[in-house]
């Protein structure tokens, strides 16, 4: 499957979004999503669009992760400026819907030991659940650091009922080399899952929280 | 492992369709890979997609197929089928089939608009109860998208969209038309899935788009209490089915990103993923055109159900969960659609594909390779 974005469209594309972005700054780190309109897709007969991909660069560098850490993932945690919370930290919010509430909202996620998770139910409640922000695992295998940073640059999609779906891939710090590289990676991955490929694509654009859209194909 | 009856079976006149894409999977050894499935029965039910499929457990089984507009039943007899009936009274999209566990003449059918209904085969006409949301106000229905009966018929829960920001759960008693309860807490996006226990009524799994598969203890009063084990597959999730492996349940989650993970209840991970980049080195090559069907329980580990979306071939192969790989096992020619729908019979060794063309399928598995 050959991509139908040429090299060149891409560049030119996300500089005119950068260059945009630049002459007008805002006072916030602008996004920089991806659309994409479908079209010979029928959403109530096809398989659902919809998963997870994971970039190239981090796409939301803001994003805060707290560990809930068994101890020496705590101390880890502690030696590397994470935040972090412990057993005895989460039997204290005593399942109370307004605590958990809370501190859901203080952080955009999870990670847990082995430990931990399997117990996260049973101290919590569904709070994190409904939050949309149940913890992924943290083995002690891996590198936390690295694994907060995969967290970060793993994103979303969905299409609702309509045919267009939009997904934040960068910011307009970024370079343009890695942005490219994140939209690129996005575009490819999310056609390889639609069955007929390219004929589902109606249209991508790039654009950035306040700039204009630009036409990709 | 026979290769002969194969090569003549594939036939010449098949293979140079195969898409240059697809190419290289089709040469002599990698067929010789795969055992060839007969196809017994090629029914065109429909011009639309068929999305559902259910059959009883006898070996003369009762078939149920749901298109998006009507349910239509069949029954299988010395390798044919007879139509039975059909259903047209629906007003949505059909959102599943199901034969009650106790009874092979009684079905279920959900669709969208929020409503289950109970059929007599022998009178497919007329639902003999249909169970609705009797807990809407201010016309604020609930479109459902998967329902479930227990092992023992006794409970009905279907899940839901999200509707204000929750995705519900709801439950019957299927002796009462009255909801007679819910669930609202514990996932954040549309509910794709929920089954029950095979074999205890008390035990429920559900998946969502949101990605989680929550099990719950229904003998428990509150949610909060009923939520016992949350598994978090990190993708958005297409179909769950309980399965057992060393007589553990476990349970095999294929996700809208053909992934698949095989949960047990223990740890807090997988303890198998099958990435779509295995299961197409293994299948039909090119990942880009590779999509999982299902998941079935045989005698001796998992099968895999996976396909090509090529318009060429719609290749659909079976893969065997071993201990520790996996290895190719079946091969079913000629399929001509995208199968979205599945069932195995274990008492014949027969499975049942249904597809986007509208046709039925019905496949001789041989018995060694089971």
């Amino acid at each position: 499957m050959s991509s139908k974005v040429s090299r060149d469209t891409l560049y030119e594309c996300v500089n005119a979004v950068l260059d945009t972005a630049k002459e007008k700054k805002r006072n916030f780190l602008e996004t920089v999503e991806l659309q994409i309109g479908l079209k010979n897709y029928d959403p109530q007969k096809d398989k659902r669009f919809s998963g997870t991909v994971k970039l190239k660069h981090i796409p939301r560098p803001k994003m805060q992760v707290c560990v809930l850490g068994d101890q020496q993932h705590c101390d880890e945690a502690n030696a590397n400026n994470v935040p972090n919370m412990d057993v005895e930290a989460l039997k204290k919010l005593n399942k109370n819907k307004k605590l958990v509430k809370k501190l859901a909202k203080k952080y955009d996620a999870f990670l847990a030991s082995e430990a931990l998770i399997k117990q996260i139910p049973r101290l919590l409640g569904p709070g994190l659940n409904k939050a949309g922000k149940f913890p992924g695992l943290l083995s002690h295998q891996e590198s936390m650091t690295q694994k907060i940073d995969e967290v970060k640059a793993t994103i979303k999609f969905q299409m609702k009922k309509v045919l267009c779906l939009s997904v934040a891939v960068g910011h307009v710090d970024m370079n343009v080399d890695e942005l490219v590289q994140n939209v690129h990676l996005s575009i490819n991955f999310l056609v390889s899952l639609l069955k007929k490929h390219w004929q589902n694509v109606r249209s991508l654009h790039v654009k950035s929280s306040m700039g204009p859209s630009q036409r990709l194909y | 492992m026979e290769t002969n009856g194969m090569k003549t079976e594939n036939g010449e006149s098949e293979e140079d369709e195969i898409a240059s894409d697809v190419e290289d999977c089709d040469d002599e050894n990698e067929n010789s890979l795969f055992v060839k499935c007969e196809c017994l029965v090629e029914e065109s039910v429909t011009n639309n997609y068929i999305l559902h499929l259910d059959t009883t457990k006898e070996s003369n089984p009762n078939i149920v197929v749901a298109t998006p507009k009507k349910s239509v039943l069949y029954h299988l007899q010395n390798s044919q089928i007879a139509k039975v009936g059909e259903c047209l009274d629906y007003k949505s999209k059909l959102i599943g089939c199901k034969f009650s566990n106790k009874d092979p003449n009684l079905f279920y059918t959900g669709s969208s608009d929020g409503c289950i209904k109970l059929f007599d085969l022998r009178t497919p006409l007329k639902p003999a109860l249909d169970f609705r949301d009797t807990t809407v106000e201010d016309n604020k229905f609930k479109t459902f998208n998967c329902f479930d009966v227990s092992s023992n018929d006794r409970l009905l829960t279907a899940g839901t969209d999200t509707i204000g920001g929750d995705a519900f759960i709801l439950f019957w008693d299927t002796r009462k038309q009255n909801v007679l309860g819910g669930y609202w807490e514990s996932h954040t996006d549309d509910i794709t899935q929920v089954k029950f226990h095979p074999e205890d009524m008390n035990k429920l799994i559900s998946g969502a788009i949101d990605g989680l598969i929550n099990v719950y203890d229904l003998t428990k009063t509150s949610e909060d209490d009923a939520l016992v084990d949350t598994l978090n597959t990190e993708s958005s999730i297409d179909k769950l089915s309980c399965f057992y492996n060393d007589n553990k349940c476990c349970i095999s989650c294929i996700t809208y990103t053909s992934d698949l993970q095989l949960w047990d209840l223990d740890d807090g991970e997988p303890y198998r993923r099958i990435s779509r980049l295995d299961i197409s080195d293994l299948t039909i090559k090119d990942v880009n055109e590779l999509y999982l069907a299902n998941c079935h329980q045989m005698r001796d580990g998992l099968l895999i159900l996976a396909g090509s979306y090529s318009k060429k071939k719609s290749i659909l192969r079976g893969l065997k969960v071993m201990k520790k790989i996996v290895v190719p096992s079946l091969q079913f020619t000629p399929n001509r659609q995208m199968v979205r729908d599945s069932s195995f019979n274990e008492n014949n060794n027969i499975l049942f594909t249904v597809g986007e063309k509208g046709l039925l399928n019905i496949w001789k598995v041989p018995k060694p390779f089971l």
